[in-house]
């Protein structure tokens, strides 16, 4: 038996961004980017470490937003389209850097190695479709996967209408069975958001384990007795393991985390911002500069962009080497410091991320978690990776503790999701939900045109309640565009709302369009909301 | 992710880390351009996704009836005004059967009601809405000099130990950061109006909500019970809740003034100017 487990956790999710309405929309371009740099590596190395016999294990959420956009037809062949685009860009930049800048040609033809490789994984293997990659990997025992809110709705906000909560709790359940044939055993809270008590309905949905920040456990009445080195069990009967922190700044911090070594690739020097617009062509077809991910410097130091040297490869993959083995001495000090203070258990190490760290944003990330597991497999017996219920069927003794309010945001509460740059949403979204428990109670016996109004009405409520638009306006990032689904989804909804209590026409057309363009949860029905 | 999710930069997950990220994303940040920004704005992807609005650029495969065709570029013009120009081109968009853009967010949904939420370990974060119909109720009773001299009023309780914040809230505010007591309490909001006689009378209840510590607790778990154990099991290996007894909270009323914003005797439990919207 080992001294201690690690257990890592990603956190797959974006919000759902889908637009028929128009030919190219840009920010269908976080999904089209996740899954070329985060999404398809990553299955691409458990697909090694599965054929090298690593038994390697990680926990993995796919948001239910997340997994219907990779199972939409509209999307996927829009990134076919935009994959095309990005190896023609890679192709074409060959021939570039051959006439004018022979240092890259090496690298240029490294992207179109890279990109080809997703492609062929992506469209060859997994015929377009990556489920069938994760559940590969969940049958071989080694991948568990878990389910999110709905839409990300961030719970300790939600409270007021626990309809709400509920609903994005049973509709995450129902997608997930859906989709990967079982039900779930654990669920990421969304933003790790807890409030005493709302493991109410994680349990209900047969839901027996999650996340916390760490001070969730840390700062729980009684104190549990492990800290966060073992789960604990809450009143409501759901387990709880709690984030290490340590673990979790050396991926997370870009000053202190391995993402920021001088040798790792640059993020924020990419060809989009560089090349002229006519030359980079269709792959910025709106004619609005972006990332494109095609970058030829590494980190450098701190330095200007200007002054950023060129990505070398190799130097990036042995830096990768030395900071899986860096990890792995880390997990294993812990794990024997843990222990060594007279624990009647295994210590266990609880990491997670947002899955999108890897690849996107820490180019190297996916090469780090395939040496990592490779490292802690075939080089030492002292830590060993482990999934929450392959833990729990081992050591099932828990202390119980009420964990307090906790979310793994700044400051470690709802700072994020609620300050003046987005207070404003709440009273609109906290009516909506109230008005969709009304509507849900309301018909008993609808119309098959309210039916589908009633059914919409909850698909709108969901999807305006993602936490991903508070985020964004509290961050600056796309505020416009937060602001826009915000009042489009409340729109949609109020709309609905009063043409079922008849004070508008229920038009079936506008109906129909709300059903095209907000196409998430096919199978929803509105009584979940009773 | 650092995006979050909107894949740009990783998000920060604790007050280090926003730091660290911050600090990294100033130093090598990539500065767009006015034209850049343009993709910050709904109008602004609208504009950007006319087929052929941009020379050199391929069209987009178009699924009904072609658009009619557009002006030749005006060579003349800067990349920029080219591109801030097609904006005025005829578009062919898709049919609309509802426009979102003509909806607006309701000033009240016309219910007296009032909730509060837990931000932090130190601040409440109250609404409300207000009907119209409780205004001319008053107006009706008091004429328009009570009703002028009468105060929309916020009152924090502790339900469980007592003590209570009092806000004179400013004309036209729809909702307040309420500051918490430095202990774990239990709060309850009372929206109402404070009457020229001094009389409080009560328009709507809140819920109530509970502030977290921001410590560990003074007692260690002692009993285990296994992951599966029934509700009974688990209720008998439960500690009792704290008995840590706070005490009254301690406040003093706030008055904020109704055509500043700012409050007189800011002490705990009074409202942030800070916050205020």
């Amino acid at each position: 038996m080992p001294v201690g487990y690690w257990c890592p956790v990603l956190h797959a999710h974006l919000p759902y961004v889908r637009h028929p309405e128009y030919p190219e929309f840009l920010e269908e371009d976080w999904f089209f980017e996740a899954l070329t740099e985060t999404y398809v590596p990553l299955v691409d190395v458990l697909d090694g470490l599965l054929e090298d016999g690593v038994d390697y294990r990680l926990t993995l959420t796919l948001s239910p937003p997340l997994v219907s956009m990779m199972t939409d037809d509209l999307l996927v062949e829009r990134y076919h389209r935009y994959l095309d685009r990005l190896v023609s860009l890679a192709e074409r930049e060959v021939d570039r850097t051959a006439r004018e800048d022979a240092r890259f040609q090496d690298l240029a033809k490294f992207y179109v190695h890279e990109l080809n490789r997703v492609r062929g994984v992506f469209r060859d293997r997994y015929a377009s479709n990556l489920l069938i990659a994760f559940r590969k990997h969940r049958d071989a025992g080694q991948l568990e996967i878990i389910t999110c809110g709905a839409t990300h709705g961030f719970f300790p906000l939600m409270d007021t209408v626990p309809q709400a909560i509920r609903a994005q709790v049973q509709v995450a359940r129902q997608h997930y069975e859906k989709h990967f044939h079982r039900p779930p055993t654990g669920i990421w809270l969304p933003e790790c958001g807890y409030l005493p008590g709302q493991e109410r309905f994680l349990a209900e949905a047969g839901l027996r384990f999650s996340f916390l920040e760490s001070h969730g456990l840390t700062d729980a009445h009684p104190q549990p007795r492990y800290g966060i080195a073992a789960p604990v069990l809450s009143p409501g009967g759901v387990v709880f393991f709690g984030r290490d922190m340590d673990s979790s700044r050396q991926v997370w911090s870009a000053e202190s985390g391995y993402p920021g070594d001088y040798d790792y690739r640059e993020f924020y020097k990419d060809v989009g911002w560089e090349l002229p617009l006519d030359y980079l062509g269709d792959i910025v077809p709106d004619g609005i500069r972006k990332n494109v991910g095609i970058k030829y410097y590494r980190v450098t130091g701190k330095v200007s962009l200007g002054d950023k040297q060129p990505y070398v490869p190799e130097w990036a993959r042995g830096k990768a080497g030395q900071h899986a083995a860096h990890f792995l001495e880390g997990r294993i000090q812990q794990v024997r410091a843990a222990a060594d203070g007279g624990m009647e258990q295994p210590p266990i190490v609880v990491s997670p991320y947002d899955a999108e760290l890897f690849g996107h944003w820490w180019f190297e990330g996916p090469m780090f978690l395939d040496f990592l597991f490779r490292k802690m497999h075939f080089d030492q017996d002292v830590v060993k990776p482990i999934t929450p219920p392959q833990f729990l069927d081992r050591h099932p003794d828990c202390d119980v503790v009420q964990p307090p309010m906790c979310t793994w945001g700044a400051k470690g509460f709802a700072d994020v999701w609620l300050n003046p740059s987005n207070d404003w949403i709440y009273p609109h979204l906290e009516m909506a939900a109230e008005r969709m428990v009304e509507l849900a109670r309301r018909f008993e016996s609808p119309s098959e045109l309210e039916r589908r109004a009633l059914d919409q009405a909850a698909r709108e409520l969901l999807l305006a309640q993602a936490s991903d638009w508070a985020f964004i306006m509290k961050t600056g990032t796309t505020v416009e565009y937060a602001k826009k689904r915000t009042r489009d989804h409340v729109a949609r909804f109020s709309y609905l709302y009063r043409a079922l209590k008849r004070e508008e026409v229920l038009e079936e057309p506008i109906v129909r369009e709300f059903e095209s363009r907000d196409n998430i949860f096919p199978e929803i029905d509105y009584r979940v909301y009773r | 992710m650092a995006r979050t999710k909107t894949l740009s930069a990783p998000r920060p997950r604790s007050s280090d880390d926003k730091a660290a990220v911050g600090a990294r994303g100033g130093q090598t940040a990539v500065k767009r351009t006015a034209t850049d920004r343009r993709a910050d704005t709904v109008e602004g992807r609208r504009t950007a996704a006319v087929p052929g609005a941009r020379p050199g650029v391929k069209k987009a495969p178009v699924p009904e009836a072609l658009p009619p065709p557009l002006p030749a570029p005006d060579a003349s013009l800067t990349e920029e005004e080219q591109i801030e120009s097609a904006k005025y081109f005829p578009r062919h968009v898709p049919k609309r059967v509802f426009e979102e853009e003509r909806f607006l967010f309701p000033e009240s949904y016309g219910v007296d009601r009032v909730r509060l939420l837990v931000k932090d370990p130190e601040w409440l974060f109250a609404y409300w809405d207000l009907s119209p119909r409780s205004v001319d109720t008053l107006r009706r009773e008091l004429g328009e000099r009570g009703l002028a001299l009468t105060r929309l009023t916020l009152r924090v309780t502790d339900p469980a130990h007592g003590g209570t914040a009092v806000i004179l809230l400013p004309y036209g505010a729809r909702a307040w950061y309420v500051r918490a007591d430095a202990a774990p309490r239990s709060y309850r909001a009372l929206l109402g109006w404070t009457l020229p006689s001094g009389k409080f009378r009560v328009l709507a209840e809140s819920n109530v909500v509970v502030t977290p510590p921001s410590g560990p607790s003074s007692q260690v778990a002692r009993r285990r019970v296994r992951h599966r154990a029934s509700p009974d099991e688990i209720e008998a290996a439960l500690s009792a809740p704290t008995d840590v007894h706070p005490g009254p909270w301690r406040t003093e009323p706030i008055d904020v003034d109704a055509r500043t914003g700012k409050g007189r005797k800011r002490r705990l439990g009074g409202a942030s100017d800070a916050f205020r919207r």
